[in-house]
């Protein structure tokens, strides 16, 4: 299951990292939340190793071939978990942190990212967002919720 | 044979005139006058005419001949007034009046920028003037 | 009253096949980009509103002779016919979406136009510091700008609004009173 999703920008600053653990395994979520951070920080590292492996590529191609491929796949286990990226043409990176039980199907994570960019770009477009800044908007993370929910009840 | 056309505003402003045929002009020496005077008749004949039609009036007035012209008349709801004056051979008018409103001042006077629907100043669009001087002269009754 | 209703949304239809369309997103993001900069313009939500309000004025005063031009309606007879006109056939015309008139107060001067979905707000969230920005206020001077050249004197505003938690948009329209013909001062020379 999907314990963790993070939004993050081109200058890798975090937009929005949602955790998704159970809270009565007793974690403060505060804790959660710092730890979850560190993770997701550092896989950006191994974003841009996935990305710098690409340089024989050229650049127009690199990032923006078909839509499918700006899921990046499974990036690197971390601690018990496993991290897995999308970064989209405009190299905003989408992160998810799964606690696998058992093998997650790719297609429907890439599906569910896909889904994820589907509602950021919604978001951009709303007058009122900044650029750069961290996502407050609740229709957002009520859409990214509901989605990573909807996932995990899947899995599960 | 088309004489002349004219555009008042709701407030009787002539904000367009143009004449392409004129023998005589026996209002020359005062061009506001003219105008004046061509508003106020109207507005006291669309009275009268609605007053003995028993309606509020609005459309009842199309067209009036004398001896001479034939007076074709069109009104909006916005209460634009369009006047053109022809000979009495021209026919009825009115789709081509309304041509003029929707097709030419809609498109080139009302959308352009610098007009101002409320001020009631005379128009000085070139476009304007081009694109209905074009139409007029296409018409089979302008000569 | 039925058939009538039918008429206006026929008219309504016909008027936006002739129309030519511009790309949805490409409108709201505009409008958003414009809203945007009026809210860093000024500080105060009020003059924001009041500010669109007036934006939406002028549009209203032009609008009126392309609707008029184009849309086929005549004068109409009365307030209901205004206002089902401006439902059925001027919101269809050029926002291509059909709104319902409700609320008539007992003396018939006063309703509501109900509109479900606004094309403007498609993208839209406000956020907590903006609550008490009228959005969509544009549309109210729309209304009044237009409603003034036919002679209507009207009030206008936004009594619901989905941006604001409601869960439809209603305009609220006042008929104030009748315009008279007013003729220019060049009239009255030899009075």
């Amino acid at each position: 299951m999907i314990v963790c999703l993070a939004v993050i920008s081109k200058a890798n600053a975090p937009l929005l990292v949602r955790t998704y653990v159970d809270p009565s395994l007793g974690e403060d979520q505060a804790d959660t939340t710092i730890r979850f951070h560190h993770i997701v920080h550092t896989s950006l590292d191994v974003v841009q190793e996935a990305r710098a492996g690409d340089r024989h590529v050229p650049a127009c191609r690199r990032w923006c071939a078909a839509t499918r491929d700006m899921f990046l796949g499974h990036l690197c286990p971390m601690d018990e978990y496993e991290v897995y990226g999308y970064v989209t043409s405009t190299q905003v990176k989408i992160l998810a942190v799964l606690e696998e039980t058992v093998t997650s199907r790719k297609s429907e994570l890439a599906a569910l990212l896909h889904t994820i960019h589907g509602f950021y770009v919604n978001y951009q477009l709303n007058p009122f967002s900044p650029l750069n800044q961290p996502i407050g908007s609740e229709r957002f993370k009520l859409a990214v919720d509901r989605q990573v929910n909807g996932y995990n009840a899947d899995i599960g | 044979m088309i004489f002349n056309f004219y555009i008042f505003n709701r407030n009787g402003k002539c904000l367009f005139y143009k004449e392409w045929n004129r023998p005589q002009n026996t209002l020359q020496h005062d061009d506001g006058e003219e105008k004046r005077l061509m508003f106020g008749m109207l507005y006291s004949l669309q009275e009268l005419v609605g007053k003995m039609g028993g309606g509020d009036g609005k459309g009842a007035l199309q067209s009036f001949t004398t001896d001479s012209y034939t007076l074709n008349f069109f009104e909006t709801a916005s209460g634009l007034r369009f006047v053109l004056n022809t000979d009495n051979r021209a026919g009825d008018l009115t789709a081509i009046l309304r041509h003029i409103y929707g097709n030419i001042f809609v498109d080139l006077v009302v959308k352009h920028p610098m007009f101002e629907p409320k001020a009631g100043v005379p128009l000085q669009l070139p476009m304007f003037e081009e694109e209905l001087e074009k139409y007029m002269k296409s018409l089979p009754c302008f000569v | 009253m039925a058939t009538s209703g039918k008429q206006h949304t026929r008219l309504g239809e016909q008027a936006w096949n002739k129309m030519s369309k511009v790309n949805a997103e490409f409108f709201a993001l505009t409008y958003g980009a414009m809203v945007m900069q009026l809210v860093q313009d000024f500080e105060d939500t009020a003059a924001v509103n009041a500010q669109l309000d007036t934006m939406g004025y002028n549009i209203g005063v032009r609008l009126i002779d392309e609707f008029l031009a184009k849309s086929g309606t005549g004068a109409c007879a009365d307030l209901r016919d205004t206002a089902e006109t401006i439902a059925k056939v001027a919101f269809k015309m050029f926002l291509g979406v059909v709104a319902e008139v409700a609320n008539w107060n007992a003396d018939g001067t006063a309703f509501s136009v109900v509109l479900y979905d606004n094309p403007l707000i498609e993208f839209v969230e406000l956020p907590p510091q903006h609550c008490e920005l009228l959005y969509s206020n544009v549309l109210c001077g729309v209304i009044r700008g237009a409603l003034e050249m036919v002679q209507m004197k009207v009030e206008c505003r936004f009594a619901r609004d989905v941006l604001r938690g409601d869960d439809l948009n209603e305009i609220r329209v006042e008929l104030k009173e009748v315009l008279a013909e007013q003729m220019d001062d060049q009239y009255f020379e030899g009075m």
